[in-house]
């Protein structure tokens, strides 16, 4: 598994074989053998290895699932619903079976079956992004237009990724400087900021003199508040290299969150400088503006951002917000609008939505958009708050 | 307020954050053995017949994302003599002084099967900048062929005298461009019978925005695109008619998506007679621009099933190449991807496309290998599309083909009367695997025998120049569609009577990666020896009828001039 987790995939291989002719009675090493022929496009023989170990464990459902798939990458779309529904009874909570069910229908052009076993399995467990795409792309066939848009939106970005003890246990033996970066990464997308300086701090006695780390922990830092550490490995940077538009975009973030708005500004506006034309550089410098109140500087930023990036829903969800502080609802509900296109499931936007239906007087349409907002967000700390608000409003116009 | 806005730009300290990282690109598969030997179906002969290129990606020390993804080849007839010549663009230094040249060569078809280097003498060997793609089309219509290079930085436009010999315009014209252009194709999107130009951009990258990204092993290497999340906008440059462009991407609506571009097909997929553009990205969802009319695109790829496959993440799309694979009257779409991700074959189905990468075959084969240039063509003249890939990897893998890291083989498949391909052997359709980081490849009859050849542009080595020599090549029908001023007729639509059946072409240079190819259309008609008839839909919807032809000719089909004079 050190093979495997490090890339060395042909050793990796052959040692599976090794463990399997001293042990033939783990499963383990089977299963592990057969993914890594699969990958290496050898789907007949990852089968094989792959009836042994439903054999030898025939209750572990993902050696079923991904039997499934692979009789569905060879067009043996029966065999493979048969394997799918032992994925089901195997372990029936799990969505991998019934979403394999539902790709043979598609494969075999049934979409309407496609689509009833997505929907069974979507009124019970209603976030599988995976499986909305799937619906999507049912819907768009059965020619359910509008459904298909918001299954599609909804689950973008979704894929096949189900739990697998077996292949996640290969993950703990990854090694080096690379790995660590990368859970380090990873832990603070999770926003465990602590957790992942210490890593990058071991990082840096690795490799002290690397200025990119060095910056990446300093952006660590000023995530987490550590403005004083941030800075002492951030400024040395920036004195050697005035033009680092990372270390500029830190600092800038950095002074933002713990509240050094002047600094903030100042840096923002420098970074803005060095790339005139990045989305970041502009959202970051129109909430400095925003929070120092100058909210006609912060829409043209936001603007620009928008239009820099129009992937990103967030520069329309802070125009909506700054629109509705200003009492143009329309023109609010239009961005929010635009941010709920970009991601129909952003609870703020929907919360902001929902305000300027009630501002405008419409306290039904708020309502239902506020049940929205609670089907996509339910832990939206905004929510209550909002129901509490919207429904007063609605109380004392009766 | 302020308490409410921290919670809710928390998330962009983290996004800042990873915006500014440099995760591990985390790539890697071994390959499995080739299979055994069977009749070539090509063979390589680019140094033997006077193709002495060789590509440069530039790269010393750092991983600079350019030097993985060059360099670029078209096929065309600079010089109006009926063969087709040959350019090589050459990537370079991104270091280079401005000015500096690139080293792209340009090789004159001599007509007996060997090419020379005429560059100097041509205008070519003095072009600039860092090198990627190519484009091919008469932009001003004075019946010849004018050649668009793109690259990183700034693109260059050059027009052809009529003799083969070309004349840097870009700025006159207006079409440098800006950021890192990869595929362009010539298409005339108003059916105002100009070609305009568009052009896929790759990211928003510059030396300095530069990553350290590492290989599963290890190793530093080359990032992937999500490493720099930095996707841009496509151009499109509207043809004004008077030896200029007018940049029209943002009225056009272009401004609404960004992605990865790396490959481009123009393609009435609708059939409202208008034509549309399908743009291949690298890890960001795939576009499909409709032609609304009036000079408006819509981004439509979610709803009409091709902006990801049925796997669900987007993929790596580099190359593409749309064609009627099921005879059904429509062009279905491929794109490649990398490897461990399968080829993704959309079916057109009229309203939207099907994944039909499993039902065609290609859903296991296609995953081993990192492809890049493609097409779906008919190779061996069986009347059968079949297919082509070339292949290179973009990042480190523990085991290897040979002394280059990212070499690999490349594949042919045959088509199947089934509608189904099947992988040929030897592998790659030649004696011995021919092992390259491939990149381009350009397809065309390059010595007017009616077989497809290929020339395929290789990352810091020689290209392949593959003549076809497959084994019992069916009867054939080469057409060449001219508008009357004798441009070729880009966008027109052919469909060919023969035998019963009704077999669809498009007469198009643009599509496969960072290429250019023969414009020609070329129909392999299996037993048949002749064809009743061909229709030629124009761009701007009139239709023309022309023969009936014998087989195994080359003939000229001019705008206005139904009785299909043969050349």
């Amino acid at each position: 598994m050190a093979y495997e987790a490090n890339g060395l995939l042909v050793q990796a291989a052959a040692t599976y074989d090794v463990a399997v002719g001293l042990d033939d009675r783990e499963p383990r090493w089977r299963y592990r053998r057969a993914v890594l022929a699969a990958r290496r496009g050898d789907v007949d023989a990852a089968l094989v290895d792959l009836e042994q170990v439903i054999t030898l464990a025939p209750s572990y459902a993902p050696a079923h699932w991904r039997k499934g798939l692979w009789l569905l990458d060879r067009a043996r779309p029966d065999e493979a619903a048969v394997s799918f529904g032992e994925a089901v009874k195997a372990a029936p909570t799990d969505p991998a079976g019934s979403i394999g069910l539902a790709l043979v229908h598609l494969s075999k052009r049934e979409d309407a079956e496609a689509a009833a076993e997505l929907e069974r399995l979507l009124a019970k467990s209603p976030g599988e992004r995976y499986a909305l795409h799937l619906l999507g792309t049912a819907y768009q066939r059965l020619g359910r237009s509008d459904e298909a848009r918001f299954a599609l939106s909804i689950g973008r970005g979704g894929q096949p990724l189900w739990a697998d003890p077996w292949s996640e246990e290969v993950d703990q033996y990854r090694r080096g400087f690379a790995a660590m970066l990368k859970e380090a990464t990873q832990l603070g997308l999770e926003r465990r900021f602590d957790e992942a300086i210490a890593l990058l701090e071991q990082l840096r006695t690795l490799r002290p003199e690397d200025i990119a780390l060095r910056v990446y922990l300093g952006g660590m830092y000023a995530s987490a508040g550590r403005m004083g550490e941030a800075t002492a490995l951030l400024e040395p940077v920036l004195a050697s290299d005035p033009r680092h538009f990372d270390a500029t975009m830190h600092l800038a973030s950095g002074y933002l969150f713990s509240g050094a708005l002047d600094k903030a500004a100042a840096y923002a506006a420098r970074a803005l400088e060095l790339r005139p034309e990045s989305a970041d550089a502009a959202k970051l410098r129109g909430v400095v503006d925003w929070q120092q109140g100058r909210e006609r500087e912060a829409l043209a930023r936001f603007d620009a951002a928008a239009t820099a990036d129009p992937r990103d829903p967030m520069p329309h969800l802070w125009m909506g917000m700054i629109h509705g502080q200003q009492g143009q609802y329309l023109v609010a509900r239009n961005r929010f609008e635009a941010a709920l296109s970009k991601n129909p499931l952003l609870g703020d936007a929907l919360i902001g939505l929902a305000d300027t239906w009630a501002a405008t007087g419409d306290f039904g349409e708020a309502q239902k958009v506020l049940e929205r907002a609670a089907q996509a967000e339910p832990n939206n700390p905004r929510l209550a708050a909002a129901r509490e608000r919207i429904g007063t409003a609605a109380r004392s116009a009766r | 307020m302020t308490r409410a806005l921290a919670g809710m730009i928390a998330g962009l300290s983290a996004c800042l954050v990873t915006a500014c990282s440099s995760p591990p690109s985390d790539r890697g598969a071994p390959a499995a053995p080739p299979p055994t030997a069977g009749p070539a179906w090509f063979e390589e002969v680019a140094a033997t017949r006077g193709l002495g290129f060789t590509h440069r990606s530039g790269h010393e020390t750092r991983y600079l994302l350019p030097e993985i993804m060059g360099g670029g080849v078209a096929l065309f007839d600079m010089d109006n003599d009926g063969d087709l010549d040959i350019l090589m663009v050459q990537s370079g230094y991104l270091a280079a002084s401005s000015g500096a040249p690139a080293g792209h060569r340009l090789y004159r078809n001599r007509g007996d099967g060997s090419f020379e280097d005429v560059s100097a003498e041509h205008g070519i060997a003095t072009v600039s900048g860092y090198g990627m793609g190519v484009a091919t089309g008469d932009y001003d219509n004075d019946g010849d062929v004018d050649v668009y290079i793109t690259g990183f930085g700034s693109n260059v436009l050059l027009q052809n005298d009529g003799q083969g010999h070309f004349v840097d315009v870009t700025r006159a014209a207006g079409v440098a461009g800006s950021g890192w252009s990869t595929s362009a194709t010539f298409v005339d999107v108003d059916a105002d019978g100009r070609l305009d130009l568009f052009v896929a951009r790759y990211l928003d990258w510059a030396p300095d925005r530069e990553r350290e990204c590492f290989s599963l092993t290890g190793q530093i290497d080359y990032c992937a695109p999500r490493n720099y999340d930095a996707p841009t906008t496509d151009l499109l440059f509207r043809n004004n008619g008077n030896g200029t462009f007018t940049d029209v991407s943002r009225p056009a609506g272009l401004g609404t998506a960004v992605g990865n571009g790396l490959g481009v097909v123009a393609d009435d997929v609708n059939g409202d007679g208008r034509l549309d553009l399908f743009v291949a990205n690298d890890a960001t969802p795939n576009h499909l621009w409709i032609n609304l009319g009036g000079g408006r695109f819509e981004e439509t790829a979610m709803m009409a099933g091709v902006a990801i496959d049925q796997d669900g993440a987007p993929k790596a799309g580099m190359g593409v190449h749309a064609a009627d694979v099921d005879g059904d009257g429509d062009n279905d779409l491929i794109v490649m991807n990398l490897d461990t991700e399968s080829d993704s074959f959309y079916r057109n189905e009229g309203r939207f496309f099907v994944d039909a990468t499993t039902g065609v075959g290609l859903r296991v084969v296609s995953r081993r290998f990192t492809r890049f240039g493609v097409a779906l063509l008919d190779f061996d003249n069986d009347g059968r599309l079949d297919l082509y890939e070339a292949n290179g990897r973009v990042g480190l893998q523990a085991e290897t083909f040979g002394p280059d890291p990212y070499a690999e083989p490349n594949l042919l498949f045959r088509g199947l009367a089934s509608g189904a391909f099947e992988e040929v052997t030897p592998r790659g359709g030649t004696v011995a695997p021919h092992v390259a980081t491939s990149r381009a490849a350009a397809f065309g009859d390059l010595d007017n025998d009616g077989g497809l050849d290929i020339v395929v542009a290789n990352r810091d080595a020689a290209p392949h120049l593959l003549r076809n020599v497959a084994p019992g090549r069916g009867h054939w029908l080469v057409l060449r569609v001219l508008e009357r001023a004798g441009q070729d007729a880009i966008g027109a639509r052919v469909m060919i009577d023969a035998g019963g059946r009704q077999i669809r072409r498009d007469v198009r240079t643009g599509y496969s990666y960072l290429a250019a190819n023969d414009p020609r259309v070329h129909v392999g008609l299996g037993d048949l020896r002749s064809v009743e008839s061909v229709t030629v839909t124009w761009p701007n919807g009139a239709q023309e009828r022309f023969g009936p032809f014998d087989a195994d000719r080359i003939v000229e089909l001019r705008r206005g001039r139904g009785d299909g004079s043969e050349k």
